[in-house]
């Protein structure tokens, strides 16, 4: 099964080979799974997943996908660099955490949305993270990435 | 369903580690605490659906979507 061949961890080395007909083929250094112990909402199975590096330099897009479920995969973005007071709307967070929100895009990219009231928190440190879920009432879970 | 009856101020306890106890009752507003170890996650049910519905919004995003989403990222930066 495609699905067997998917994770595999060369011996001896720090590399998680990901094969997935839908986004191809990545050596995906082992510094670079993440584990989400609860997976996302919706998808209690999806639990070790693959943070890709940014599309390109200066991109605030990468990959996050799935290493347990076949050709699952979710655009993620730096909500940072995009809306800088974010970051203060968020619970006072370990100096080593990081935070990515899921992109949804559209058939028109330029309509893509990003969902800004359940972001995922990950810690560098052990890699472990979970989908945090803000009810400030200040974000939903579409936010117009583009104007 | 298990229907239960409870008066203000009692609890109801699911499993070993979670309990949900009645605060207040005001017309047809209920106030609840709900008491579970830091790994239960607890919603709204409207918050977890609105969720979940997004996440599977954004997982059927199609192959390509990385290279739109930076693409078009990319051509609103050059026009500002």
């Amino acid at each position: 099964m495609a699905d067997a061949a998917r994770k595999t961890v060369a011996a001896g080395s720090d590399i998680v080979r990901l094969r997935s007909e839908r986004f191809g083929n990545y050596d995906v250094p082992a510094d670079r799974v993440i584990h989400l112990p609860d997976g996302l909402v919706g998808f209690p199975q999806a639990r070790q997943f693959a943070l890709l590096e940014p599309s390109r330099p200066e991109s605030p897009f990468r990959w996050l996908l799935s290493l347990d479920v076949p050709d699952l995969g979710f655009v993620v973005c730096d909500p940072m660099l995009l809306w800088p007071e974010y970051a203060a709307d968020l619970p006072a967070l370990e100096p080593d955490v990081a935070v990515v929100a899921i992109v949804t895009v559209p058939a028109n990219a330029q309509e893509m949305t990003v969902n800004l009231m359940a972001p995922l928190l990950i810690d560098c440190g052990s890699r472990a993270g979970r989908q945090l879920v803000l009810e400030n009432g200040r974000y939903t879970t579409q936010h117009r990435l583009l104007a | 369903m298990l229907v239960l009856t409870r008066k203000l101020g009692e609890v109801i306890r699911v499993g070993d580690y979670v309990t949900v106890r009645v605060l207040e009752v005001k017309g047809n507003h209920v106030r609840l605490g709900v008491e579970a170890p830091a790994e239960v996650r607890i919603y709204r049910e409207e918050i977890y659906r609105a969720i979940r519905k997004q996440n599977e919004e954004a997982a059927v995003s199609r192959t390509g979507g990385l290279d739109e989403a930076t693409k078009a990222w990319q051509t609103q930066r050059g026009k500002q």
